[in-house]
């Protein structure tokens, strides 16, 4: 519980450099994770407008982004 | 630029290169060059690095800490970041090898499997795996001044001591940080390579 307050209190920490480091390593993290279900999602045969729309974006986005990595 | 260097010299950008593509980094930094300095033990100037104990081994770590893993791998420094956000990348990265097996987070394949055809499989690899990789702006300006140094030292050729002195850079650069984040102060790695060489600072 404490462990919780802690991480709490630095994620509302008043030092830029804290927070925007965490927002940087956050993307990194969503960005390959996207990668990855991505991939699997077109193995199992998606379209890219399936995918978008389970990501939320257009076809042409998630295909501008994905199709020729 | 590379005609004037000594054979360890020239050893030092080839291992540059090694070493950044080991980290996966499509770039060569300072970063990478001093990683290829240290590679040189017995080239003169670097004993003091190793005096200071910054070793290839040191080195490595420290920017594996820095930096992590390039092409969208995650480091210590990511997990610490993450950690003030209560995400544990350890569990995460457990959670994602568990669902796309081993090192999934951290290797980011070059293109979908999906393109892979069997009759293709031995090709060559693309030409930024074993081409050179581009020298990033500080890489060239450490280059430019270990050229400097050789001048302003009456010598001939650009060795594995003047590499050294050039990535000494007083605006900064990755490899000033590591020697930073390793306890050695750049000025002072300065003044003593200087010594060791025999030239007074």
């Amino acid at each position: 519980m404490t462990e919780a307050i802690d991480t709490a209190a630095a994620a509302t920490s008043q030092d830029p450099r804290v927070g925007l480091r965490a927002v940087a390593a956050l993307r990194q993290l969503v960005e390959r994770l996207e990668a990855l279900q991505v991939d699997r999602a077109r193995r199992f045969g998606w379209s890219w407008a399936e995918i978008g729309q389970a990501l939320g974006v257009s076809r042409q986005a998630v295909h501008k982004k994905h199709g020729r990595r | 630029m590379f005609e004037r260097f000594t054979p360890a010299a020239r050893q030092v950008v080839v291992r540059a290169q090694d070493e950044a593509r080991a980290f996966g980094h499509p770039w060569l930094g300072t970063e990478h060059l001093l990683l290829g300095v240290l590679a040189e033990p017995q080239a003169p100037g670097v004993g003091v690095l190793t005096d200071l104990g910054v070793t290839v081994d040191t080195a490595r770590a420290a920017l594996r800490r820095l930096v992590g893993l390039g092409r969208g791998g995650l480091g210590e420094s990511d997990a610490d970041a993450l950690r003030t956000l209560g995400i544990d990348l350890d569990e995460v990265r457990r959670r994602v090898e568990a669902s796309f097996g081993p090192g999934a987070l951290d290797h980011v394949p070059r293109r979908p499997p999906r393109r892979r055809r069997p009759w293709r499989r031995g090709r060559c690899e693309p030409a930024d795996v074993t081409g050179h990789l581009p020298f990033m702006p500080r890489a060239k300006r450490a280059l430019e001044r270990a050229q400097r140094e050789a001048i302003a030292l009456g010598d001939r050729d650009i060795g594995v001591e003047h590499l050294l002195l050039g990535l000494l850079d007083p605006r900064s650069n990755m490899a000033v940080d590591l020697l930073r984040h390793l306890g050695a102060s750049p000025e002072e790695i300065r003044t003593r390579v200087l010594a060791d060489i025999g030239r007074a600072a």
